[in-house]
């Protein structure tokens, strides 16, 4: 066989057209592709966008998956102090570090808000901060974390031990293409392709759900409704929630919260104000954090925070403790849930407004 | 670091942009101390075997170029040979050898507790030892003189793109290269990028993901369905081949850009029609060394018709052991030589008229020849793979006792036919036009269609977390 004739005249041209089509291809078509995954992806897609533009908010919402459920369109003007709303926060979020980063971006590109209503689950604070970042399930948390944050974003706010990992591991998901492979890879799984015609046509009704949430999300100032009149299940609520004890989170955790006394710091420090408040939680499972003395335990971590940060206030307006009729999962509310929660703060708006407005703003923390 | 890594490609991308800016001598050493650093990113302690067996060949090689006496110049050889093979005997087969006599005392009642040392496989002590060692049997067979340049001579063992799995280069092709200055043109580039981007998608793309198909089947605890065996041993075909072909293709394409042109070590191997035309498609660096200094030294073919099964059976068992220490890679060459002796038999009586028949009728006894020879070779491949001699007999008796074409059959060949459809396609071109670079003549849409595919198929599907190759272990 001859492996060494003169060939390579033609070459160029195909390399060169190859990566015109390359480019093409990355431009218009797999830019696009995470509109083929499930909502949270779209959701976390889409605030990038938007946080990476400048604007000017009078309220910024931060929190999980939960807070999505916040209206924040139907906020405004309920108060003529506050006429703009909008709700940052971000599903499938792993670590709390990721709050205190998604703040200190919103703070690069946008005005400073004037408040800050920031909601998270109280089982947060029952699981330890992991010291590093990515330190749990770091395949998982940067999947999540490359679609939210830019790689100079991972540059800045990585420590520098983790930089090299970070620019081997993941530099070639610029690439739009490797970035949402995972989509393509969930619809076409190489595992499965007798079913492949079946999952194409799947997915393209999943495109068409995620256009309307991604409307909705465009309409509701970043609403996500993850279930429209589902109820949790009797299986899911077994597994996710233990009748008795949740070996899952520790009152000796509430102390190493680290991540959100970041956020917390970066608030103080621009001296905005923070509203702290609960997103409701299914009734059997306060039950269990209530008689476990976990939630006196976060309470009083949170009134120690109103201390140590003055722009900080925790609100406790409304009883969040939600029948599992509300809850389309065992944490996220169902659209009766979502309905019933977002008319408490509507009802509740001006008076939350006013608790944190007559916050003092202090130029450093209290020691 | 791996060649399927983002470490390897900034790697390469500085000691290239050095490379071309540097004078011809200074290439040589920037390429040394480079090879010095791609293998000590591994584990440094092992360079000191590299540096052993290169100095030892020097010493050994200058020895012999300077000898007037028959008896000096073999005294130098065996020197030579014994100090290489003592280091590779004992890193790679210590430890089999005492289990396999400790084995064998216990079956005739002998109970024995020998020290066991945990003995770490150095990376490609088999490539470079056996490319070391052509040098010195090169320079007594007086093909080549001895180089008087040490770094000249420690770059032609470490050359850092084939120093880990190959191809095993000769002296007398290598060297040459290194010791005049080299001229990169346009064709160079192009044939070293594309062979760079096509061993990548041989390896990422489909080795990768085919082990996904062949590690749970030869990891499985219980019996096993035949079906899935068959599927697995016809993925694990086209994994090794994607594997090493990758790799070869890789180092090639990196050696290409840097002008030297090292070996081809697979052509279309699976387009083989006997086991002859096999080996002279399969590892090809590795079977023309065991011919040059086993088989050919042994007597090859000259010294009559049973002795000439001798020198096959032999060196073919060689060949396997070279693979690594354990009795199916022993089997996988015993079982080798034993149908290179039985082709040789049969052409004995039987001497096939060339040209015969029609076309038509040419082209269909060649497919036929084709389907048997890669069956012949995948039976191989299950010894190959399988992790004992009782793996091999179980994986047998599933495939002819237990064998059920069930619905969960289908997936698994359609992922196998997916994964390796393009790169039929490519080898049936490079058959046809007995030419492994046809894909650069081919014409421009069909090569922008093949290499966006391919680009695709590799970013979205493949394996990106950098999975050692193969033959690294061997």
């Amino acid at each position: 066989m001859n492996s060494s004739t003169s060939h390579s005249k033609r070459f160029p041209t195909a390399f060169v057209a190859a990566v015109i089509i390359v480019v093409i291809l990355e431009v218009v078509v797999f830019s696009g592709i995470y509109l083929l995954g499930d909502v949270s992806n779209v959701c976390i897609v889409h605030k990038e966008e938007f946080i990476e533009e400048p604007g000017d908010y009078d309220v910024a919402v931060f929190g999980a998956s939960r807070a999505l459920a916040i209206d924040a369109r139907s906020l405004e003007g309920l108060d003529d102090r506050y006429m703009t709303v909008y709700n940052c926060s971000l599903p499938h979020m792993g670590t709390s570090l990721e709050f205190a980063l998604t703040l200190r971006k919103y703070l690069e590109n946008k005005e400073k808000p004037d408040v800050i209503m920031l909601s998270i689950p109280p089982e947060m604070f029952g699981i330890a901060d992991k010291e590093g970042i990515f330190a749990g399930d770091p395949q998982g948390e940067m999947g999540r974390f490359r679609r939210f944050f830019s790689c100079v974003d991972f540059l800045r706010f990585v420590p520098f031990r983790e930089k090299w990992r970070l620019i081997t591991d993941y530099v070639y998901t610029l690439l739009p293409s490797a970035n949402h492979a995972f989509f393509i890879r969930r619809i076409l799984p190489l595992d499965k392709i007798p079913e492949w015609r079946r999952r194409v046509r799947w997915a393209y009704i999943q495109y068409g759900k995620n256009r309307t949430a991604l409307e909705h999300m465009i309409q509701t100032n970043g609403q996500v409704i993850y279930h429209a009149d589902a109820v949790v299940s009797e299986e899911a609520f077994d597994t996710g929630l233990p009748a008795e004890k949740d070996d899952r989170i520790s009152v000796d955790n509430i102390s190493r919260v680290h991540n959100v006394s970041r956020f917390m710091e970066i608030a103080c420090e621009e001296n905005i104000p923070v509203l702290f408040f609960f997103m409701p939680v299914i009734a059997e499972r306060y039950k269990v954090l209530e008689k476990c003395g976990f939630m006196d335990a976060v309470e009083a971590k949170l009134r120690a925070w109103e201390k140590e940060y003055p722009n900080v206030r925790y609100c406790r307006f409304y009883d969040i403790a939600y029948d599992k009729q509300y809850f389309g999962d065992w944490s996220h509310l169902n659209a009766a849930g979502v309905e019933r929660f977002n008319a408490e703060i509507r009802r509740n708006f001006p008076r939350l407004m006013d608790a944190v407005h007559h916050v003092s703003q202090p130029s450093s923390r209290r020691s | 670091m791996l060649f399927n890594t983002i470490e390897f490609f900034l790697f390469f991308i500085v000691v290239y942009l050095l490379y071309r800016g540097a004078p011809w001598r200074w290439q040589n050493r920037l390429l040394l101390v480079a090879s010095y650093l791609f293998y000590g990113f591994w584990d440094w302690r092992f360079l000191s075997l590299i540096l052993i067996s290169t100095m030892v060949d020097y010493v050994c090689g200058l020895g012999i170029g300077r000898s007037q006496s028959d008896g000096e110049r073999r005294f130098y050889l065996i020197v030579s040979v014994c100090c290489n093979l003592s280091i590779l005997g004992f890193f790679k087969y210590f430890n089999f050898f005492v289990d396999s006599f400790v084995g064998l005392l216990g079956g005739v009642g002998f109970s024995v507790h020998p020290v066991t040392l945990h003995i770490i496989l150095p990376l490609g002590i088999s490539f470079y030892t056996f490319q070391t060692m052509s040098y010195t049997i090169d320079i007594y067979y007086r093909r080549i003189t001895p180089t008087r340049c040490l770094a000249d001579f420690a770059l032609f063992v470490a050359f850092f793109p084939q120093l880990v799995a190959g191809p095993i280069e000769k002296a007398h092709n290598l060297l040459p290269q290194i010791q005049a200055p080299r001229r990169i043109d346009e064709e160079d580039i192009t044939a070293g990028t594309f062979l760079i981007g096509w061993g990548l998608f041989q390896k990422v793309f489909i080795a990768d993901n085919l082990a996904h198909i062949v590690d749970p089947v030869f990891a499985a605890a219980g019996p096993v369905n035949g079906a899935h065996v068959l599927i697995a041993v016809y993925a694990f075909a086209f994994q090794i081949l994607c594997d090493f072909g990758g790799y070869s293709n890789i180092a090639r394409g990196v050696a290409r850009l840097m002008g030297f042109h090292i070996t081809v070590n697979f052509r279309t191997p699976y387009f083989a029609t006997d086991p002859r035309d096999f080996w002279r498609r399969w590892h090809i660096s590795l079977s023309t060394w065991l011919r040059d200094y086993l088989y050919i030294p042994l007597g090859g073919n000259r010294k009559g018709t049973a002795a000439t099964y001798r020198n096959l059976f032999i060196t073919m068992l060689f060949g396997g052991l070279w693979h690594g220490a354990n009795w199916t890679f022993v089997l996988w060459g015993v079982y080798h030589g034993i149908i290179l002796m039985m082709h040789r038999f049969v052409q004995y009586f039987h001497h096939a008229r060339k040209n015969a028949g029609e076309r038509g009728r040419q082209i269909l006894v060649t497919v036929i020849k084709i389907g048997m020879m890669f069956h012949v070779v995948c039976f191989g491949w299950l010894l190959f793979r399988s992790q004992s001699i009782g793996q091999v007999y179980d994986m047998g008796r599933a495939m002819l006792f237990n064998f059920h074409m069930t619905r969960d059959v289908v997936s698994p060949a359609m992922t196998v036919l997916f994964l390796t459809g393009i790169l039929l396609v490519v080898h049936l071109g490079q058959y046809v036009r007995k030419d492994v670079m046809v894909v650069l003549k081919w014409p421009v849409s069909v090569r922008v269609l093949l290499y966006v595919t391919c680009f695709y198929l590799t970013i979205v599907f493949g394996e990106t977390g950098g999975h050692e190759f193969i033959y690294f272990t061997f």
